[in-house]
């Protein structure tokens, strides 16, 4: 029984080799299931006919579960030729450096990208990935039925939006709609607030970095904190446990007017409820005080050549045809862009959102656009839901919130080597 | 059936089981069920529904995704199933059977070894750096290979258990017959396990074929994707689609459940059989 058994298994092996040896080479790409992927394959089937490079689309888990296998392809040597990650904070957390092809060599390609998604992808000197989606928003989707039905206009500051969701509420609707029941998203308004923190403390990343400017000490970054206790009154009676899928529903529906949320819902509203019902959806900034509004952007993620892989070449080519105007119109006709594509020159279609094409256009032309936090600044405390989410329960004041979140910071910055004592 | 006069309160205790074992097994299984027939909108706000209309084109979807990738995801977790279960029921049945009989100072110490082997966890660095070193990663041997060493020690105790069972007077009946060492085991032995290894064979292939965590680090790549790793899928931070998730979820359940079925009663007596500790 023993020989047989270990007959078995050695020949087992053999048809494991074969297809190994069988043909040309064949790229891997490791994407998320975060990222919708079918974009992506539309552009590897017409890379195999322009270019004849040929792409293997490969789905990994996204969230915690896909960091920790990523991190361990990276320490076992792993990765395939191309990877899929997050750009900003997190990229550094990869050890670009020994892992991931520098693209200054390759000015063709980093000239073609644009300098708010550049920024995002550049750790020292060396620039690292192309994007992989369009850009998307932390920003507020409001239903433009219920502001028709309500004779409500954009809010211009702050307190005008309290007082929209105010009239919302007493006319019967969810005045905000709250989804902390799918954690994430509760960050959204204090991580989409930040153009606001960076108009009262113009250089705050660079001093927060360097360990000079707190939470707790800039009135502009503790006034994020202050929005969440100041919206509790609005929001939907199950805030706490509604999920994500959820606040689709309400907001689709037109049960709730306003949805603090990253734009890239978009998509998901028009594959559930279609073009029409996503087209009245609208979008606009968090509010300033003072109305000297702007949009908080959230750059794409990148796609990564492995350094050490066997088609590095093949690699490149590819990259260099995903960000060609070519690629991204078959991109953009798969996919429906959730905010404008960070590559420069490239002119979007006429098919966009409305939502996107009108009113987060707006702001890029009038130049009130500022990138989210994280991809300017190294360091973004773990606990940050959590955080955001005691705040918005009214748990905690947003001074205390303030404070804890720059304790939860301290300690990813020890982490990550900044000297903060 | 025949009937039995039963007292009140074992009638009560047996409507409570009833009622306990439902709302576990049986809700959560039509929740499922329910949804993965629904349309994407209606699976998505998780109710508690019969669906309206009957979308069975879900679960056509679900076989043909990604170029008919659950069909590749069966083959292979069959194939990491059936090759482990052959190790573990080789080399547990006979380690087992040493184990309980021999009182050596080696069988104790084997023991304690295999308490450690049910504690300690799989880390997973070092053992893809030891796959890598023996030029095996990524491959099906060495996916059987850690499947089989991390169930051995609990199928080598279920054999030790049960051996407590069989008396020694076969096998000295046996010896005295003229049998050697093997054909004690193979012709004595191994049969008389029958009811254990079934046991063994069960709880392990529903927990090799189930397996999640080892298949995803061990043994990447779309080629070698096992059933659990196709639910990943469906569900996504911004777009989730549950009545697909809940149809795979169907799908890659339904062999188990069969074989569950099909084998309730010998798990039970094979489970019963081995708990009592000589």
């Amino acid at each position: 029984m023993k020989k047989l058994v270990a007959l078995l298994l050695t020949l087992l092996l053999v048809p494991v080799m074969i297809p190994a040896m069988a043909e040309g080479p064949t790229l891997r790409i490791a994407v998320d299931t975060n990222a919708s992927a079918d974009g992506l394959r539309a552009v590897i089937e017409k890379a195999r006919e322009d270019i004849g490079v040929n792409v293997e689309v490969e789905i990994r888990p996204g969230g915690d579960e896909g960091d920790n296998l990523v991190k361990a392809w990276i320490a076992a040597g792993e990765v395939p030729d191309l990877l899929y990650y997050n750009s900003g904070s997190k990229l550094l957390e990869m050890d670009p450096a020994n892992n991931f092809v520098d693209l200054t060599a390759y000015p063709h390609i980093v000239d073609r990208l644009a300098d708010s998604f550049k920024g995002a992808v550049t750790v020292g000197d060396a620039v690292y990935g192309v994007p992989l989606t369009s850009s998307q928003a932390g920003a507020i989707l409001y239903n433009k039925v219920i502001y028709e039905e309500l004779g409500l206009e954009v809010p211009a500051n702050w307190q005008e939006f309290l007082d929209n969701c105010k009239a919302c509420a007493d006319a019967g609707y969810y005045g905000l709609i709250g989804t902390f029941g799918t954690s994430w998203s509760s960050q959204v308004l204090f991580l989409g607030d930040y153009y606001n923190v960076v108009t009262g403390y113009p250089t705050f990343a660079a001093d927060f970095e360097a360990g000079t400017a707190k939470y707790a000490i800039t009135p502009s970054a503790v006034r994020s904190f202050e929005k969440y206790t100041e919206v509790i009154p609005y929001y939907n009676p199950d805030y706490v446990v509604a999920t994500y899928e959820d606040g689709v529903e309400y907001l689709a529906e037109a049960k709730g007017a306003h949805w603090i949320i990253l734009t890239q819902a978009l998509q998901n509203i028009d594959s559930l409820y279609g073009r029409e019902t996503v087209d009245e959806i609208g979008v606009f900034c968090v509010p300033a005080d003072d109305g000297n509004n702007g949009l908080t952007v959230w750059v794409a993620n990148g796609i990564y050549v492995n350094k050490n892989g066997a088609h590095v070449d093949e690699a490149i080519k590819f990259i260099e045809y995903y960000i060609s105007d070519a690629a991204l119109d078959v991109y953009a006709n798969t996919l429906l862009a959730n905010g404008p594509f960070c590559i420069k020159g490239y002119q979007m279609g006429d098919n966009a959102y409305a939502a996107v094409a009108k009113d987060m256009q707006a702001y890029f032309d009038a130049g009130t656009t500022y990138v989210a936090q994280e991809f300017e600044c190294a360091i973004k405390g773990a606990n940050c839901e959590s955080i955001c989410i005691e705040v918005g329960t009214g748990a905690i004041s947003a001074e205390e919130a303030a404070a804890i979140y720059d304790d939860d910071c301290y300690k990813m910055a020890v982490q990550l080597g900044f000297n903060w004592d | 059936m025949k009937m039995k006069k039963r007292n009140p309160g074992s009638l009560a205790a047996e409507i409570i089981g009833w009622i306990v074992a439902v709302s576990l097994f049986v809700l959560p299984f039509l929740f499922v069920a329910f949804n993965s027939l629904k349309d994407r909108r209606g699976a998505n706000k998780l109710n508690f529904t019969p669906p309206d209309v009957f979308h069975w084109e879900n679960y056509v979807e679900v076989i043909r995704n990604n170029r008919y990738q659950i069909l590749t995801a069966f083959k292979n977790s069959a194939e990491i199933t059936f090759f482990s279960l052959i190790v573990l029921v080789g080399c547990s049945a006979m380690a087992g059977y040493i184990i309980q009989r021999r009182r050596t100072r080696v069988t104790a110490a084997a023991n304690k070894l295999l308490l450690v082997g049910l504690m300690v966890p799989v880390s997973i660095l070092p053992t893809i750096w030891l796959l890598r070193s023996l030029n095996i990663y990524k491959t099906l041997f060495s996916m059987v290979m850690i499947e089989s060493a991390l169930n051995l020690p609990f199928t080598i105790m279920l054999y030790r258990g049960f051996m407590d069972t069989i008396p020694t007077e076969l096998e000295e009946a046996a010896w005295i017959d003229g049998c050697n060492k093997w054909a004690v085991f193979s012709r004595i032995i191994f049969p008389l396990l029958k009811p254990v290894t079934s046991t063994v064979i069960i709880l392990n292939a529903v927990t090799i074929f189930n397996d999640f965590t080892n298949p995803l680090y061990f043994y990447p790549s779309n080629a070698n994707v096992t059933v659990q790793l196709t639910i990943y899928n469906y569900i996504s931070q911004f777009q989730s689609s549950y009545n697909l998730l809940f149809a795979d979820v169907i799908l890659i359940t339904l062999p188990m459940l069969l074989l569950f079925i099909i084998f309730n009663k010998r798990i039970i007596s094979g489970m019963v059989s081995g708990a009592v500790k000589g």
